[in-house]
C-alpha cells in the first residue's frame, strides 16, 4: 500500500518536473492573451537582438496576432509592435498572467 | 571657422532624417556614400559661425547587435573622430529607446539627447520632462519635433555650447546596489593608485574593467598595476555573477539597463490620459488581421502596378517616338553611313532605352517609398513571410520579385528593402525567373504557332507561372547549397504608421531615379554601342539584312555556339535571336523576323512569321527554346543593375552561369521529352 502510494507521489512529482521543463513558451500563446516573460534560451546574437527590443525576462507580453498558417505572430510590448516567427518564439518561455 | 562634427545615432524609426532636414532647413547638402547594403549620409551646413558636419548611422537598437548596420554604427563610434553624438529618441518609446542611449554612454564620448516627436508624445497624453531626464542621466536633453519645429533652435545651441566645452559632462547613471559596491571597489583601488587613462574618470574605467571592454583591458593589462587589480576583479565579477546567478555578460548588462530604463522613464514621464487604443493599433487591427490583410495588400499591389505600367505606358510612348524621331532624323541629316549609323542605331536607340525604364521607375518607386515611410511594409513581411520563408526567401522579398513580372529593372532595384544580405543576394538571383514583360511577345508568338487560339492563354498563363515556381525552388536550392548557415532571426518592429512629408519621398525618389540614369546609363550606352557593331560589321555586299546579320561578328558567333545548342535542337537562326536577346527581350522576335526573311518591322502577332516558324521549327524545339528564353540571362539593363545591386561583376558572371545552366538543363528536359 504505502509503496503504492510512493510510487504515485514520484510520478506526480516527476510530472511536474516535466512540466516545468517544458515550461510554456510563446509560441503557444494565443491570440489576445497576455504573459510575463519567464526566461530566454538561445543564442547570444538572438539574445541581443530580443534585449534591444525590450523582450527580457520579466517584462509584460501580449500576443495581437498570429498568421493564418501560424508561422508569424505579432506581439505588443512595451508599447510597440514586434513581428516575430515562431521559431523565434519557441525560445522565449512565458508564464501566463 | 571651426567645424562641428556630429554623429546621429539612435533606433530604427525614431524620425532621424526628418531631423536632419528640420535642422538644416533649406542649406542642405546631402552627399550619399551608399555601401552596398547600408549606408551613412553626410550633411553639412553652417549654424552660429561655425561649419556643422552630420554623419547619419543607419537605424540601430543596439550597437552590441550582430546585424550588419549595427556593426557599421559601433565601428564608427569607436573609431571614428567626431566632436559630439547625438542620440536621438522617439518620446512615444523613450523606455525602449534608453537602452540604446545606456549603451551609448558607456562610450565616454560627449552626448546630446534629443526626444523626438515630442508633438506626438503630447497627443497621446506623455507629459516628458527633458530637464529631469537631463538629471538623471547627466546627459543634455533637449525636447524636440522635427514637425513642429519646436526645440530645434535650442537642440542646435546645446549642441554647441556641448561641443565647445572643454570638460565632458560624466554620466549619472548609477547600476543596481550590487554592482554599485563592485564599480566603488574598483574605483577606490585606481584612485589610490592615482591611475588615469585619456579623459576617462576612475568610476568610468571602473565600469569599463566591470564591462570587460576588450581595449581598456589591453590597456592596464601591461601596467605593473594589474598584478593587484586582477584579484579584485575577479572577486568583483564573482560577485556580481553570484548575484544574478549568470555569468552572461550580456544578460547581466540587459537586465541592468533594462531595470534603469523604466526607472528613468517612471520618474520622467507621466501619463495623463489613459487612452484607451492608439490610432496605429486601430489600423493594425484591420490590415493584419489574418483573413483580410492578405486581400487588401494584393488589392494595393495590383493598384501600384497598374499606375505603373498603365500610366507609365503613356510617357513611354513618347519617349520612344521622341527617340524615333531623333534618330530618323540623325539618319537622314548625316550622310556618312557609318557614323549616322552609330549615331542613330547605337548610341540613340541605347540612351533611348535607359531613359525608357525611367517613368516606371519613378512611379514604382514613389509606390515602395510611400509604403516604406507609411510603416506599411513591415507589417506585408508579417504577412508573408509565413509562405517565403518556407523557400529560403523573407516576407520582403514578395516587393522585388512581383515587380519582376514587370521590368527586372526596377525590381532589382527594389531589393534594397531587403536588409538582411543573403536574403536581398537570392532574392536577386531569382527575379529574372519572375518573365518580365519584354518577353511576352516571344511567348505570345510561339503560342499562337503552336496552340490553337484557345489555348494559346492558358499556355501563356502556365508558363508564367512554372517561371515563378521554378524560382521559388530555385531560391530553395540557393538556400540550401550556396547561402548556407542560420537564417536571421525575424524579429522586427512594426513602426507606427506616420505620414511622410512630400520633401522626404521627393529625396528618395529623386535619388534613386539619378543613380539609375548616372550608373546604368553609362554601362548600357557602352554596351548597346558593342552590340550595335557586332551586327553591323564587317559589312556584308547584299543588301538583304537577313545575310548581313549572318555574315556579322554576332552571326558569326551565333553559328559558332551552335554545337553547344545543338542538344536543345536549336539551328543557327534560334542562336542567334537568343543571343540578340541579351541586348534587350524584345529584340528576340525582330530577330527572327529578319533571318526568317521576313524584315525588321516584324510583329509577334505577324502571320507570316508565325507561319513560318511552324513549318520550319519542330515542336519540341519550340518550346524548348519557350523555355530557354524563360530562364536566360535577362536583359543588358538589368544585367548592368544587377551587377551594381550586389556590388560586383562578379556576381554578374555567376547569374550568367546560374541562368544559362538552368536554362540549359531545363530545355534539355523540355525538349527530350516532347522529342
Amino acid at each position: 500500500m504505502t509503496i503504492l502510494a510512493l510510487l504515485i507521489i514520484i510520478t506526480i512529482l516527476n510530472m511536474n518536473i516535466k512540466i516545468k521543463r517544458n515550461g510554456l513558451k510563446l509560441s503557444n500563446l494565443k491570440e489576445k492573451k497576455e504573459a510575463i516573460i519567464k526566461e530566454i534560451k538561445c543564442n547570444d546574437e538572438l539574445k541581443q537582438r530580443f534585449y534591444s527590443f525590450g523582450i527580457i525576462k520579466g517584462a509584460n507580453i501580449f500576443v495581437k496576432e498570429v498568421s493564418l498558417r501560424n508561422n508569424t505572430m505579432v506581439i505588443d510590448i512595451e508599447n510597440t509592435e514586434i513581428a516575430i516567427r515562431v521559431e523565434e518564439a519557441e525560445q522565449i518561455e512565458v508564464d501566463k498572467i | 571657422m571651426d567645424t562641428i562634427k556630429i554623429v546621429l545615432a539612435g533606433q530604427a524609426n525614431v524620425g532621424k532624417s526628418s531631423l536632419i532636414n528640420a535642422m538644416t532647413k533649406s542649406r542642405l547638402k546631402v552627399g550619399n556614400f551608399s555601401g552596398v547594403t547600408v549606408e551613412k549620409t553626410e550633411v553639412r551646413f553652417e549654424h552660429h559661425s561655425h561649419m556643422i558636419e552630420i554623419v547619419d548611422l543607419p537605424g540601430t537598437y543596439s550597437i552590441n547587435g550582430f546585424s550588419s548596420e549595427e556593426k557599421i554604427a559601433r565601428d564608427f563610434l569607436q573609431n571614428e573622430q567626431y566632436d559630439v553624438i547625438l542620440n536621438v529618441l522617439d518620446s512615444t518609446h523613450i523606455s525602449r529607446n534608453l537602452l540604446l542611449t545606456l549603451e551609448l554612454l558607456n562610450m565616454n564620448k560627449k552626448m546630446v539627447i534629443a526626444l523626438n516627436m515630442i508633438d506626438e508624445a503630447k497627443k497621446e497624453g506623455l507629459d516628458i520632462n527633458a530637464k529631469q531626464i537631463e538629471a538623471i542621466t547627466g546627459i543634455k536633453s533637449v525636447a524636440v519635433s522635427s514637425k513642429t519645429k519646436e526645440g530645434i533652435g535650442e537642440l542646435l545651441n546645446t549642441i554647441h555650447d556641448v561641443a565647445d566645452n572643454e570638460v565632458r559632462a560624466f554620466s549619472n547613471i548609477s547600476y543596481s546596489d550590487i554592482i554599485e559596491e563592485q564599480i566603488f571597489k574598483v574605483k577606490k583601488f585606481l584612485d589610490e593608485d592615482d591611475y588615469s587613462y585619456l579623459d576617462l574618470s576612475s568610476r568610468e574605467m571602473a565600469i569599463k574593467l566591470l564591462n570587460d571592454d576588450d581595449k581598456f583591458y589591453k590597456e592596464i593589462h601591461d601596467k605593473p598595476v594589474f598584478m593587484e587589480l586582477q584579484p579584485l576583479l575577479l572577486k568583483c565579477h564573482d560577485n556580481i555573477h553570484n548575484y544574478h546567478n549568470t555569468k552572461s555578460h550580456a544578460d547581466i548588462q540587459a537586465i541592468e539597463h533594462y531595470a534603469i530604463a523604466k526607472g528613468i522613464t517612471a520618474e520622467t514621464t507621466h501619463k495623463k490620459t489613459t487612452n484607451n487604443k492608439t490610432l496605429t493599433k486601430k489600423i493594425d487591427d484591420i490590415l493584419i488581421n489574418k483573413f483580410i490583410g492578405i486581400p487588401i495588400f494584393l488589392f494595393l499591389m495590383w493598384g501600384l502596378f497598374q499606375l505603373t505600367f498603365e500610366f507609365g505606358s503613356i510617357p513611354m510612348d513618347y519617349i520612344d517616338m521622341g527617340f524615333g524621331l531623333l534618330s530618323e532624323a540623325v539618319k537622314s541629316s548625316i550622310a556618312h553611313e557609318g557614323l549616322s549609323s552609330l549615331l542613330s542605331d547605337g548610341i540613340i536607340a541605347g540612351v533611348g532605352a535607359v531613359v525608357l525604364f525611367l517613368p516606371n521607375i519613378i512611379i514604382l518607386y514613389i509606390g515602395i517609398a510611400l509604403l516604406e515611410t507609411t510603416g506599411y511594409m513591415s507589417r506585408v513581411a508579417f504577412l508573408l513571410d509565413g509562405f517565403f520563408h518556407k523557400f529560403g526567401l523573407h516576407g520582403k522579398s514578395f516587393m522585388p520579385l512581383v515587380t519582376g513580372f514587370g521590368c527586372s529593372v526596377p525590381a532589382y532595384m527594389a531589393t534594397r528593402t531587403l536588409k538582411n544580405e543573403k536574403d536581398r543576394l537570392i532574392t536577386l538571383f531569382i527575379i529574372g525567373f519572375m518573365s518580365c514583360g519584354a518577353k511576352l511577345p516571344i511567348y505570345v508568338l510561339f503560342a499562337g504557332a503552336f496552340f490553337d487560339s484557345d489555348n494559346a492563354g492558358n499556355v501563356l498563363f502556365a508558363i508564367y507561372i512554372a517561371g515563378a515556381l521554378l524560382g521559388l525552388v530555385m531560391a530553395k536550392i540557393l538556400r540550401m547549397l550556396v547561402f548556407k548557415g542560420e537564417d536571421e532571426p525575424f524579429v522586427m518592429e512594426m513602426p507606427k504608421y506616420r505620414l511622410p512629408t512630400i520633401k522626404l519621398i521627393y529625396i528618395i525618389v529623386s535619388q534613386k531615379a539619378l543613380s539609375y540614369l548616372k550608373k546604368a546609363g553609362t554601362f548600357i550606352l557602352a554596351a548597346s554601342i558593342l552590340i550595335w557593331f557586332a551586327s553591323t560589321y564587317p559589312k556584308s555586299n547584299s543588301d538583304n539584312p537577313s545575310i548581313q546579320l549572318e555574315q556579322s561578328y554576332l552571326g558569326q558567333l551565333g553559328k559558332a555556339s551552335v554545337p553547344f545548342f545543338a542538344p536543345l535542337g536549336f539551328d543557327w537562326k534560334l542562336t542567334v535571336a537568343l543571343e540578340t536577346g541579351l541586348a534587350a527581350k524584345e529584340v528576340v522576335v525582330a530577330t527572327l523576323g529578319i533571318l526568317y526573311n521576313i524584315g525588321e518591322d516584324v510583329s509577334e502577332d505577324d502571320n507570316r512569321l508565325l507561319d513560318k516558324l511552324k513549318k520550319e521549327v519542330p515542336f519540341a524545339t519550340a518550346m524548348a527554346f519557350v523555355v530557354f528564353s524563360m530562364i536566360y540571362l535577362p536583359c543588358f539593363a538589368a544585367s548592368m543593375v544587377f551587377a551594381k545591386e550586389t556590388g560586383g561583376y562578379k556576381y554578374l558572371l555567376y547569374l550568367f552561369v546560374f541562368t544559362t545552366g538552368v536554362a540549359w538543363i531545363m530545355s534539355f528536359i523540355t525538349y527530350r521529352l516532347l522529342l
